[in-house]
């Protein structure tokens, strides 16, 4: 499932670390980053890895927005939907998404290019509305500034 | 143990360093509400219920994960803490139903008494609840996920106390949903039900019991498990005449006005003490295998065979035929052809009559019972006191396991390994042919060749003997080396005994605990995994001769005279020609088992739950049945039959209808009995019997040594390891004849009674 040189830097990480269900997280964004997503079966593997069970595993998956159960757009975009960014406009910025994109929260473009995500905090307060393309972050967003943003991507 | 003072509330109390903020308030009289706090679990701090203030600490701090320290001064009531706990239930509520009357919890819910006690009526939140329905995790355990309020008190237990981790939570924040560990969120574990009864509300609740009762018309009578040999205490619920559940949870443990005004106002005994071997913790069987009681199968009037069929009798009609039979059958062939059997399932008292009618009325030698593994050379050679529960919990540094699956055959026993782990590091050693699950907390596990448990204990007895049981084993030297300074080095040792102990293996078990004490200060407990509830009780009042093999039976056994044991499904068929081949074969049976249908009478007695009486665990100690139902069938306790038999021989059994009476002269007549009472019972719980202890001059060592070589060249030397472990509910998942009467179990495991071939019960 996983090529060999994902393997190896799995294999580094979790020899890090002493105890070896510490290296759950950073392992799990290897394997996110390798299949994009993570299906059942690469659970069952990490699980395996770790001296884990299935569930352990499962469960913290499921608490971070960060990973994905199913496949995503090429381009993840995260838009923060907290108290800061609110205040700032940030449901104008996910209103301009929705309308550019033509997709909901949650839904996918049909190409595949795009998956729009409502998230909590990502952190960026003082440069609030903000929101997060895969892991980069755009701040003190405008729907013009939005719109330049999408076009530069590649 | 250093202690501190700490000032709670203006008092003084002194308290060991390091405990628990919330444990010593408890225990000083300053109860703090709590939802997921739960002793003994690790702490949690989810629900934010036990905030306290403690001076020159900026916030209010949880208690339940705040430890003492010396000059601690803690306030638990001010109108500030009021205020925060008033928000805590308003934000626990925010998603919670407010339909207590149609939830199975009402009435006994934590939240609901929280809710009014420090709750505000006025709830601040009018968003819309977000509504899910509820559905079920497996055949045994329901979730109402709306209802949950996340306290993860069923994650803790389950991992801590069973060792499933079969449950978890995904998502996050207000969407978080508890889930069981198959990808489609249900669960594969043993079903023991202990997370329904930790649930503080109506979140997790079991199929058997739902929306049957309420706590104000159910009354519970604590009595002691009809299982495995363990002996766990447990509350019998019962609702018109019907057993509807089993539940331990520690009462007195709980918020005293709750336990008082709630949990206790519509019971029959307030209890102020939980002082049970088992603490809070029931296995599958104890918790839902106790229906087979209401079972429209029971036998309800005696049954006597005329023309070739059983048909239903008067109890005068039958008795006198038995009485006659035997009477006839003895004056033929000698009282040596009549044969008593009894079951290790009965109660001392029923027991103990069956040896004095076969003894003194038939003045017959064949006074047994049906055992799987002859015990009896172990009792007789036991060198140390046997080990109970709690100490095995609390006292014991060093365990040592040999053979046995105690998470499937005695699940209490496996608990309390796992919590001797948890409180106080326990090293736990396992010696098993098999890979043991749910186990893992052990130290060290060693894997040996399968039926080599002898050699274990060669190697333990004698340190010229490591070489050979290395052979045998597939051990190294090493490993046994270090099995050998495990035992032989520890202060304190708990030495476990599995059934695949046998023979002369079971005398070394038996007097390893001597040896060991005999080098020096130090102090060993054995513990032996005998099978059923009464195994050692069925030993102690007398049925020791020797098992009869069905061949016996028409030559020379011409009347076997069987109480409640199901031969021919615990022994096998053969025992089907062998009763066919007897004058006369009279069964006392809740059910018409594959024995008692070829019985000439069967007689219907009492459950556990009918009855009084006591059983004697495996580790020696004797605990009270106690009568939950009232009178559903024509039915009468095994003893009473027995001695209206007697009676009707022209015999006094001296029973004088009581069972109390019986257990009277059980204290007077059998050694290690003595000042046992039913007061004591009542008011102590468990009483451990004094066994005779072997002394070790006695004991031909070099004889035991030679017997136990030639055991160990017995063995087969070229068996490889079982590298699979034993399969999940191997033991637990088994029908039995008391177990398929449970149409929980029987739908649940499918069950197809007919077809089974199991040796079990």
């Amino acid at each position: 499932m996983l090529s060999a040189g994902a393997k190896e830097k799995i294999q580094r990480i979790i020899a890090r670390y002493p105890v070896k269900r510490s290296a759950l997280l950073p392992v799990l964004f290897v394997v996110q980053e390798e299949l994009g997503y993570l299906p059942d079966e690469a659970l069952h593997e990490v699980a395996r890895w770790l001296d884990l069970t299935f569930l352990d595993v499962e469960t913290v998956v499921s608490f971070y927005t960060m990973f994905h159960r199913r496949p995503i757009g090429r381009y993840h975009i995260q838009v923060c939907r907290n108290v800061s960014c609110y205040l700032c406009g940030g449901d104008a910025i996910r209103e301009h998404l929705e309308r550019r994109l033509g997709i909901r929260p949650g839904e996918t473009t049909p190409d595949g290019r795009f998956t729009l995500s409502e998230v909590e905090c990502i952190g960026a307060c003082s440069w609030a509305p903000a929101m997060q393309i895969n892991f980069t972050f755009y701040h003190h967003l405008t729907p013009e500034r939005v719109d330049e943003i999408l076009a530069s991507l590649p | 143990m250093e202690t501190v003072k700490v000032i709670i509330n203006g008092k003084e109390v002194e308290a060991p360093k390091g405990k628990l903020l919330l444990e010593v308030c408890f225990d000083a009289g300053f109860p703090i509400p709590n939802f997921c706090y739960y002793k003994d679990l690790p702490p949690q701090a989810a629900c934010r219920m036990c905030l306290v203030r403690i001076e020159k600490m900026g916030r209010l701090q949880t208690a339940c994960t705040m430890r003492v320290s010396e000059g601690m001064v803690v306030t638990t009531e001010s109108e500030e803490i009021r205020r925060a706990r008033m928000a805590m239930v308003d934000f626990i509520l925010a998603n919670h139903p407010l339909d207590c009357p149609v939830c199975d919890k009402g009435g006994e819910c934590e939240l609901q008494w929280m809710a009014m006690n420090y709750g505000d009526l006025l709830a601040r939140f009018d968003e819309q609840k977000d509504a899910t329905g509820e559905y079920p995790l497996s055949p045994f355990i329901w979730l109402d996920p709306q209802r949950c309020i996340l306290c993860y008190r069923c994650i803790r237990v389950c991992d801590e106390w069973v060792e499933n981790h079969a449950l978890g939570v995904r998502g996050r924040g207000a969407h978080s949903v508890i889930v069981g560990n198959r990808p489609d969120g249900t669960l594969a574990c043993e079903h023991c039900g202990n997370c329904v009864e930790v649930c503080p509300v109506g979140a997790l609740t079991s199929t058997n019991f739902r929306f049957r009762a309420r706590p104000w018309d159910i009354r519970d009578t604590v009595t002691t498990c009809t299982y495995c040999s363990d002996g766990c205490q447990l509350r019998l619920s019962v609702r018109d005449g019907r057993v509807v559940r089993a539940w331990a949870k520690d009462l007195t443990k709980m918020d005293a006005e709750f336990a008082n005004k709630v949990l206790f106002s519509f019971r029959t005994a307030p209890e102020t003490r939980h002082n049970w071997i088992n603490e809070e913790f029931l296995c599958l069987k104890g918790r839902y295998g106790n229906e087979f009681v209401n079972s429209p199968d029971r036998l309800r009037v005696p049954l006597l065979r005329r023309n070739g069929r059983l048909e239903p009798a008067t109890w005068e009609e039958a008795l006198k035929y038995v009485a006659q039979r035997i009477l006839e059958i003895k004056r033929t062939y000698g009282p040596e052809s009549i044969a008593c059997i009894g079951s290790p399932r009965l109660t001392n008292e029923d027991l103990y009559v069956l040896a004095k009618f076969g003894r003194q009325v038939l003045e017959t030698p064949h006074v047994t019972h049906a055992m799987d593994v002859d015990w009896r050379p172990f009792f007789k050679r036991l060198t140390v006191p046997l080990l109970t529960q709690p100490e095995l919990r609390e006292q014991m540094p060093t365990i040592l396991l040999i053979g046995g699956n105690p998470p499937e055959y005695n699940p209490l026993t496996a608990y309390s390994l796992r919590a001797a782990v948890h409180r106080h590091g326990a090293r736990l050693y396992i010696v098993s042919a098999r890979p043991i699950g749910r186990l893992q907390v052990a130290t060290r596990f060693f894997h040996i060749r399968p039926g080599s448990e002898p050699a274990v204990w060669l190697a333990l007895l004698d340190e010229g003997e490591v070489e050979r049981a290395a052979e045998a084993t597939l051990l190294t030297r090493e490993e046994l080396y270090e099995l050998r300074r495990f035992v032989w080095e520890a202060d304190r040792l708990a030495l476990l005994v599995g059934r695949e102990v046998t023979g002369p293996a079971l005398e070394a078990a038996a007097v390893l605990g001597g040896m060991l004490q005999a080098k020096g200060e130090r102090i060993v407990r054995v513990l032996p995994l005998l099978r059923f509830n009464n195994s050692l009780g069925a030993l102690d009042m007398g049925l020791v001769a020797e098992m009869l093999v069905p061949e016996q039976v028409g030559p020379q056994i011409k009347a076997l005279y069987l109480m409640g044991c199901d031969l021919v499904r615990f022994y096998g068929d053969a025992w089907r020609q062998a009763l066919a081949r007897a004058e006369l074969v009279v069964a006392h049976e809740l059910f018409l088992t594959r024995t008692a249908e070829l019985a000439h009478v069967v007689l219907p007695a009492m459950s556990f739950a009918e009855l009084d009486g006591t059983f004697t665990n495996n580790a020696g100690q004797v605990q009270r049945i106690r009568r939950a139902l009232g009178v559903a069938g024509d039915w009468r306790p095994d003893w009473m039959i027995i001695d209206q038999i007697a009676a009707k021989m022209g015999a006094d059994l001296g029973c004088r209808h009581s069972a109390a009476n019986i257990f009277r002269e059980i204290a007077e007549t059998i050694p290690g009995y003595q000042g046992i009472t039913y007061a004591r019972l009542n008011e102590e719980g468990a009483i451990q019997t004094e066994r005779p202890l072997m002394p070790l001059e006695v004991i031909d060592r070099a004889r035991l040594l030679e017997r136990l070589r030639a055991q160990v060249e017995a063995i087969d030397h070229t068996a490889e390891r079982l590298q699979e472990p034993a399969p999940l509910g191997i033991g637990l998942f088994e029908p039995g004849t008391l177990t398929e009467h449970v149409p929980l179990l029987r739908q649940a495991f499918g069950w197809d009674v007919r077809e089974s071939v199991e040796v079990s019960r």
